[in-house]
């Protein structure tokens, strides 16, 4: 279980599995992490709630808010200490406490742009959860 | 289904399952030999052959490849009466585009100075993710560039008045702040002078070849002249406009998003509210991006400024390549008002047309085609066939190659700076990951894109450049 940077002809994309669903979204955090190139640990915590309508959705939004929180607050993404996926509202909750660490602006890191439906899958397989997803860079 | 070869460089898949029009892709043998290898891209033309009220066909240009649900290099003309607008076919990087900046200086005024100058640049524009930007703005100077882009910038000292003469719609589209969600305007809060990541630069270069004398002279362009080339786009708060709109369409027409061939060419037809704020959203995203590439500008020429003492630093020319436009185009003889989307191309109208600014009018409007860090770029001119064949668009660049991935098992950094400064070419990046992935061998070969552009028509060759000094992020 874990996680792995796949090829894709012009942007980035990742491959996060899980024995669970959380768990899954747990290593897509790691794989994001990577991709962005900060330090590998942080003292700053930070909870994300996303509400999606399907888990497609759900995925997109989360790596949404995980962009949205770096450029905002200045943080890098370094992983995420727990995950919790709920039904909600005809859709699906997700609650994760993403870790991070401050950016040294003389050390900028790698810039991703946007979360995208390319190719996205978030499927139950054997082993658990198996979440792919392509990032705009 | 391979596509049906039915001119030089032209190629047509027709129409069949849910697909309203034929596509075509523009194209050589050879270009369109690699579209096939790729897998996707003549998928997603066909795709987007499906939108409601589109116009002749979807087109494909001669650089174009996969992207997410629309290709790059894509084309789609809609009518306004029955058409529809869709995030995805412009991007996510609204108005991500190309400048070039003309300078009074020649190659050998900057000879045996290029380390400096790569230095100086890249302190002066931030690249990459937590560096901050060249111009320091707040909320309120966020919502008055989204509202008047280079005026914004000009009226706050950002600007000449000859940069607006110079730039696609003058820079300024009817945006409007408030149609601009508000985690958008938080991105770009810090972000308006500031490269980003990816296949963005900003390049010194010396013109090597010009192609067409009067049209060079027209532009301001010269043999051995040093020139700038500033690739990006709206930041963060473009992106954000984007994927917010995806996810409010998506909300709001549950249906389609279940009967379309792809998610991310979700689209609302124009007219409904969710359409037209997201169209006044896109244009005040474009505003910022112009006043992004504006603001680099200004870096541009204080690094000019302070070392080798010249202001002569002039806009040539600023144009989108992610982008939805409200244009008139014939299609059956009829004069039709279209929006026309493209992504990952460009804007290419030929001498005449009323919606080229004043200042190029009889020379047609300039065309800018960056190639990768090793190799040339270029400059058009919008071709008269244009009109007739690709709704006015022609490529954007050389289009990419070989994956991300693929270039850094490929590619050694150290090597390629090595390699590069070699045959004159100074490289600064973020690390060494960003300069293997963007290894000239990563990309296409951009000297076929300009070839069977110029072939066709659709944008004509003026003059060539080879990199000096690059930043990338």
């Amino acid at each position: 279980m874990g996680y792995e940077l796949l090829s894709h002809p012009a942007d980035v994309r990742f491959r996060a599995t899980g024995p669970t669903l959380a768990e899954a979204f747990v290593s897509a955090v790691d794989a994001f992490a990577d991709l962005v190139g900060g330090p590998a640990e942080g003292n700053e915590r930070r909870s994300v709630r996303v509400e999606s309508e399907d888990r497609e959705a759900l995925l997109f939004d989360f790596l949404g808010d995980l962009i949205l929180l770096q450029e905002v607050e200045g943080v890098a993404v370094v992983g995420a200490e727990a995950a919790s996926v709920e039904r909600a509202d005809g859709g699906y909750g997700l609650e994760a406490t993403v870790v991070g660490a401050p950016i040294d602006p003389e050390s900028p890191l790698f810039d991703i742009k946007s979360p995208t439906y390319n190719g996205m899958r978030v499927e139950e397989t054997d082993d658990g959860w198996t979440l792919e997803a392509t990032l705009d860079v | 289904m391979n596509p049906t070869q039915i001119d030089e460089n032209v190629y047509e898949i027709p129409r069949e399952g849910e697909m309203r029009a034929p596509a075509r892709v523009f194209a050589s043998e050879p270009l369109l030999e690699e579209m096939i290898e790729e897998g996707q891209t003549l998928q997603q033309i066909r795709n987007a052959a499906t939108f409601p009220g589109i116009q002749k066909y979807s087109l494909v240009l001669p650089d174009g490849h996969l992207g997410y649900g629309f290709p790059i290099g894509g084309v789609a003309a809609v009518s306004m009466d029955e058409g529809v607008i869709s995030p995805g076919a412009i991007g996510f990087d609204v108005n991500c585009g190309v400048r070039l900046l003309e300078t009074d200086l020649d190659y050998g005024d900057l000879r045996d100075r290029e380390e400096e100058l790569v230095d100086r640049l890249y302190d002066l524009v931030p690249a990459g993710l937590g560096k901050g930007a060249y111009v320091e703005t707040d909320r309120a100077d966020v919502d008055g560039i989204l509202e008047r882009g280079v005026d914004w910038m000009l009226e706050h000292g950002h600007a000449r008045e000859a940069d607006l003469d110079h730039c696609e719609e003058n820079g300024r589209l009817p945006g409007d702040a408030d149609a601009v969600p508000e985690d958008a305007k938080k991105r770009g809060v810090n972000q308006v002078g500031s490269l980003g990541s990816g296949n963005h630069f900003l390049e010194v270069q010396r013109v090597t070849d010009v192609y067409d004398d009067a049209t060079a002279a027209a532009y301001g362009l010269r043999e051995d002249q040093v020139v700038v080339m500033i690739h990006s786009g709206s930041r963060g708060l473009g992106h954000q406009v984007c994927q917010e709109y995806i996810r409010r369409f998506e909300r709001e027409y549950p249906d389609l998003v279940d009967s379309l061939p792809d998610r991310q060419l979700v689209y609302a037809p124009i007219g409904d509210e969710t359409a037209d704020d997201y169209r006044r959203a896109m244009y005040a995203a474009a505003n910022f991006a112009w006043a992004n590439r504006q603001a680099m500008t200004q870096a541009v020429r204080e690094a000019f400024a302070d070392l080798f003492g010249t202001d002569e630093v002039n806009l040539v020319y600023d144009v989108c390549h992610n982008i939805a436009k409200e244009e008139v185009h014939e299609v059956d003889g009829e004069d039709v008002e279209t929006l026309v989307h493209r992504k990952g191309a460009t804007r290419a109208f030929p001498a005449g047309h009323p919606q080229v600014p004043a200042a190029y009018r009889d020379a047609g409007q300039p065309v800018l085609l960056p190639g990768s860090m090793g190799t040339h770029s270029y400059v058009l001119a919008g071709g008269e066939r244009s009109m007739d064949l690709t709704f006015g668009s022609t490529a954007h660049g050389a289009g990419r190659l070989k994956s991300r991935t693929q270039a850094k098992k490929d590619y050694d950094a150290g090597d390629l700076q090595q390699g590069l400064r070699g045959e004159g070419v100074f490289v600064k990046a973020r690390s060494g990951e960003t300069v293997a992935e963007e290894a000239p061998g990563a990309y296409k070969d951009v000297d076929e894109v300009v070839r069977v552009s110029d072939a066709l028509g659709i944008g004509t060759k003026v003059a060539r450049m080879r990199p000096v000094a690059n930043i990338k992020g």
